[in-house]
């Protein structure tokens, strides 16, 4: 899989590249718009993530030739704005997701793992990590083949870090997920689910599925992935 | 229109103008007729005196006294009203013999008629008498010399009874005309001056729309040539000024977010990488994710901060839909729950009225988490937080009471302003920087709405919501929910 990343900031560019190398992902790196639709008209990218503030050709003008000559390749928009008319010219325009600065590469990485159909897009009716497994159909959750009973939040918030397991969801992504935009802010609505859940989950069982990343967020990984 | 428009008072002072105006032609006219009326029957009553002496006197020693006392009674008859008739003779030694006297001297009772004195007999003039009755008397005297030198005074005479009729009728006139004029020019005045002043109307009610939301609006310009052209155009280039200045601090926001989200991100994924790291020790972890953590919290004020202005600016894209407020707030307290049940708080809802609200539902939901938040936050353990919603007249209210801490009354005023937050009201550990009340108040701002919030020390607090209700569609369904959330 490769992918072409244009980011004029380097640091930026820097740590984005860094992550998705080591998800062992082909990067390429541009920090010039000109130079950059260049490279997207010659090589054939899976994904393309663009910063939408581009010396010599702008981001948004880079996607319209994107989309004139290529209309498959996904594209992630990164910006530092965020007004809703401006979003929603740019899927308009065409492009596939949307991702305000100052973002969790972990956020990132989901995003740009979804737009390649390779990441959360486990839709099997069992969703099974060590010992836990939990049931899309029946709801029902079990850890160990006993039945745990959880309240609908809950068994969204599990079901959201199971289809994501191994990696660490921040708080935003928590809450845009098994919440609505109305959350975010200053409440620590996660923190206290989370610790219901790891009651309910955790508190009978010698290892912790749910870890907390201090800073970043929540992971739930089995016992071989720790 | 209050006394104090313009209108009433431009209205009043021609008024008043007019009204001298009106006295003074009233006085002129009143006086310059009595003084014609004056002169014109002083000049009758001389001409005839003249014609009498003429007529009669002249004949008196051909024909006799009882000749002219039956001629001047003839012409002079008794009905001839208030008029007057003597002729004295001069004795020689200086006193007067009357000769003849009309009736109507005896009826007007002139009582013992002065005689003019000797002057009067050298130059004839009009003098004035008391007669009975206080009626004044207007006498004529024209001294008369027979070829045989005898001496006769001739006295003409009338009461200025008709005179004064004439003079009193035309007071009256200018009396009851003069405030029926008066009051024709002020109501005729008060309405014309509304169309000189229907531009300043309009040009009020426009200015008065005219929000910092919809930028390139402007005033009517009044094409009159004249002041109010000039107002309009000047209050329009005010407008552009405030425009620009406007425009350059939201450019200015958009310019910080920017200068601040980039290091933000660049700190965040540094970070991020570091506490990924294999070698990295539980200290660091520690530090590096309280420093996550911290960035966290940074970014959320740029949030915050942006979002207010964004509201403030209308920039924030509100789209007015129909919502049903009781269900948001049926299903925002199932999602907050657990933030209550964690401190044994009992969270209740009366969503007994079905009301709608018009308004962003996610932006008013956003108000309804963070007041219900604070209410969490700032409660005692097992305390009480209500929520209630219900319309009255064109607004949907929402109220969310709590048993809490309450707010210091000289912290009350300020809680909605930015990063306000009472000191002792903080409880330890919270994060947010004192945006959320702030939060709120912008997007009911946004929304046309109002917030309110009134607390008593010790006691609790609640907060008041009042939004755009839309109207209902549907006849209030008799839901009967007290329902305790909790």
């Amino acid at each position: 899989m490769r992918i072409l990343l244009m980011e004029d900031e380097p640091k930026v560019a820097g740590f984005v590249e860094r992550g998705l190398t080591a998800e062992r992902y082909a990067v390429d790196v541009s920090s010039d718009g000109q130079e950059g639709w260049e490279l997207a008209e010659r090589y054939p990218y899976d994904l393309i993530i663009l910063d939408l503030m581009l010396p010599t050709l702008e981001g948004k003008e880079v996607l319209q030739r994107i989309r004139k000559k290529n209309t498959t390749v996904p594209v992630l928009i990164l910006t530092a704005r965020d007004k809703v008319d401006e979003k929603v010219q740019l899927f308009e325009m065409g492009a596939d997701d949307y991702l305000t600065k100052p973002f969790a590469f972990a956020e990132l990485l989901v995003r740009a793992k979804a737009l390649l159909r390779r990441g959360p897009v486990n839709r099997s009716s069992t969703l099974r990590i060590g010992d836990l497994e939990l049931d899309r159909l029946t709801q029902s959750v079990k850890r160990a083949g006993r039945r745990i009973e959880l309240t609908t939040k809950e068994y969204q918030l599990l079901e959201y870090l199971m289809q994501n397991s191994g990696r660490v969801m921040s708080r935003n992504m928590i809450i845009e997920h098994v919440w609505d935009q109305s959350f975010d802010g200053f409440t620590n609505i996660v923190d206290v689910y989370v610790r219901h859940l790891r009651a309910k989950v955790d508190d009978a069982h010698q290892f912790k599925m749910l870890r907390t990343v201090r800073g970043t967020g929540y992971m739930i990984r089995s016992e071989e992935e720790a | 229109m209050s006394i104090r428009s313009l209108r009433a008072r431009v209205t009043c002072w021609y008024v008043g103008l007019l009204a001298a105006a009106l006295v003074v032609f009233g006085a002129s006219l009143y006086f310059g007729f009595k003084r014609y009326l004056d002169t014109a029957m002083e000049q009758s009553l001389a001409a005839e005196a003249t014609s009498i002496g003429q007529m009669f006197v002249s004949e008196l020693e051909n024909k006799g006294p009882a000749w002219m006392s039956g001629e001047l009674s003839e012409s002079y008859p008794p009905e001839n009203g208030e008029h007057f008739v003597r002729i004295s003779r001069m004795n020689p030694d200086g006193g007067y013999e009357v000769i003849y006297q009309s009736a109507d001297a005896r009826e007007l009772a002139l009582g013992p008629l002065r005689f003019a004195g000797p002057s009067s007999l050298r130059n004839s003039r009009a003098r004035v008498e008391t007669g009975s009755r206080d009626r004044n008397v207007v006498l004529y005297s024209l001294p008369y010399t027979l070829p045989s030198g005898t001496k006769y005074l001739i006295e003409t005479g009338t009461t200025r009874g008709q005179v004064e009729r004439l003079l009193s009728s035309l007071l009256t006139i200018l009396l009851t005309l003069t405030p029926l004029v008066l009051l024709g020019a002020a109501i005729g005045g008060y309405l014309m001056m509304s169309q000189p002043l229907k531009p300043v109307v309009s040009l009020t009610l426009k200015a008065e729309r005219i929000g910092i939301g919809e930028p390139g609006e402007r005033l009517p310009v009044i094409r009159t040539g004249d002041e109010l052209e000039r107002l309009s155009l000047s209050l329009n280039r005010m407008i552009s000024r405030l425009e620009d200045a406007l425009a350059h601090n939201r450019r200015f926001s958009a310019d910080v977010s920017h200068e601040l989200r980039t290091p933000l991100t660049i700190l965040r994924g540094e970070l991020e990488h570091v506490i990924q790291l294999q070698s990295v020790g539980p200290d660091v972890a520690e530090s590096v994710g309280s420093a996550l953590e911290e960035i966290d919290r940074l970014a959320q004020i740029v949030e915050s901060l942006l979002t207010i202005s964004h509201l403030d600016t209308g920039g924030a894209g509100i789209e007015f839909n129909r919502f049903d407020l009781q269900e948001m707030v049926k299903t925002t307290a199932e999602q907050m729950k657990l933030l209550a049940d964690e401190k044994q708080i009992t969270m209740s809802s009366d969503t007994s009225e079905l009301v709608y609200s018009l308004g962003d539902e996610s932006r008013i939901k956003q108000v309804l988490v963070n007041l219900l938040d604070n209410a969490i936050k700032y409660s005692h353990r097992g305390g009480h937080v209500v929520i209630s919603v219900r319309s009255d007249a064109n607004a949907a209210c929402l109220t969310v009471k709590d048993d809490g801490a309450g707010i210091p009354p000289d912290a009350l005023p300020h809680v909605f302003e930015r990063f306000y937050r009472a000191e002792k009201a903080r409880p330890r550990g919270t994060a947010g920087a004192g945006l959320g009340l702030s939060i709120v108040e912008a997007i009911c701002r946004a929304h046309g709405g109002t917030v309110s919030v009134d607390s008593t020390e010790g006691k609790g607090t609640t907060v008041n919501v009042r939004l755009p209700a839309a109207v209902s569609a549907s006849p209030p369904a008799a839901q009967d929910q007290q329902a305790a959330v909790s």
